[in-house]
């Protein structure tokens, strides 16, 4: 992740332009920080097995006494509904990412759609929704 | 604790209650619903974190005993604010095709949490009893509990906004919940 970043930094500042072969390898980066974050959570929570707190609290100690079929169905509730938000998420992206190259196509700016009223606490500006119709 | 239960159930209860009032076929009235909200949803949530928060530090052991009562209802009422905040952010992003579906999860996901506020409170109040008294009273407090989150949320609309979002109000909870 790192290597990437300062990888295109370096290339930008010499080249000035980002080539295709270099975007699609940030896109592929996407998740790097959130493999990263939850390998060290990972590191952090195996490590100090079987202690919760290291040296006062042991986690059979901890574990709750809730039937073990309330806690799968919400873990299962909670899974679910992050699988789904995920996928929101990603395609929501990609769809953003397309919205600004039509408006770059179109000789819009961003500051077009602050302008607008309608844009403001998130709302779509009517430019914008034009261009979807148009799409 | 109670201070901050107190000001979560009127502050959070007009935005929960505007949600449940969505009307599900007038995307101008949504729109203008939503955004009557928009800055203060968030912040009224704050209160139930530290409700939690003070009920855990100041009373471990009724923490533990309530939290381990209400699992289920407290998971799914997670699950519908979740599906509540989510919506909020996304509703605005995604396609205009699917805004229609986010404003029917947001208003789903505060359905879910009031009717669990409202089961949640009468499940306490009658002692974590296991009879069929106590749980009828359970759900009668869920379906009280969301009418009354819609009443604060409807003078909120009345107090917020204009036309004909504002005229609709009157035809009662009732007849715009489903």
């Amino acid at each position: 992740m790192l290597l990437t970043a300062g990888f295109g930094c370096w290339y930008f500042v010499r080249k000035n332009q980002y080539p295709p072969w270099l975007l699609k390898a940030t896109i592929a980066m996407t998740f790097s920080g959130w493999v990263a974050t939850l390998a060290g959570w990972y590191v952090t929570e195996i490590g100090r097995q079987p202690f919760l707190v290291s040296g006062v609290l042991r986690t059979a100690d901890a574990a709750t006494q809730i039937p073990s079929g309330n806690i799968a169905l919400s873990l299962a509730m909670y899974l679910s509904i992050y699988f789904l938000l995920l996928v929101a998420y990603i395609s929501t992206l990609f769809v953003m990412a397309h919205r600004a190259i039509r408006l770059e196509a179109n000789n819009l700016h961003v500051s077009d759609m602050q302008t607008d009223p309608a844009a403001v606490g998130g709302g779509m500006s009517e430019k914008q929704f034009n261009l979807e119709k148009q799409a | 604790m109670g201070l901050s239960f107190l000001i979560y159930a009127i502050l959070d209860g007009y935005d929960l209650g505007v949600g449940v009032l969505l009307p599900r076929d007038n995307q101008a009235q949504r729109d203008s619903m939503i955004y009557s909200i928009g800055p203060f949803w968030d912040a009224n949530e704050t209160w139930l974190v530290m409700a939690i928060g003070l009920l855990l530090i100041a009373f471990p052991s009724a923490h533990s005993y309530i939290l381990q009562g209400l699992y289920l209802p407290t998971a799914i009422m997670l699950a519908g604010l979740i599906l509540r905040g989510v919506a909020f952010d996304f509703r605005t992003k995604a396609p205009s095709r699917f805004k229609q579906k986010w404003d029917l999860a947001f208003k789903l996901g505060s359905l879910l949490a009031t009717l669990t506020q409202g089961y949640m409170l009468g499940r306490y109040v009658t002692g974590f009893e296991e009879t069929n008294a106590a749980l009828a009273f359970a759900l009668l407090s869920a379906v009280c509990v969301t009418a009354g989150y819609c009443f604060i949320g409807s003078a909120w609309l009345v107090m917020k906004t204009e036309g004909n979002c504002r005229s609709a109000l009157p035809a009662g909870p009732d007849t715009v919940i489903c």
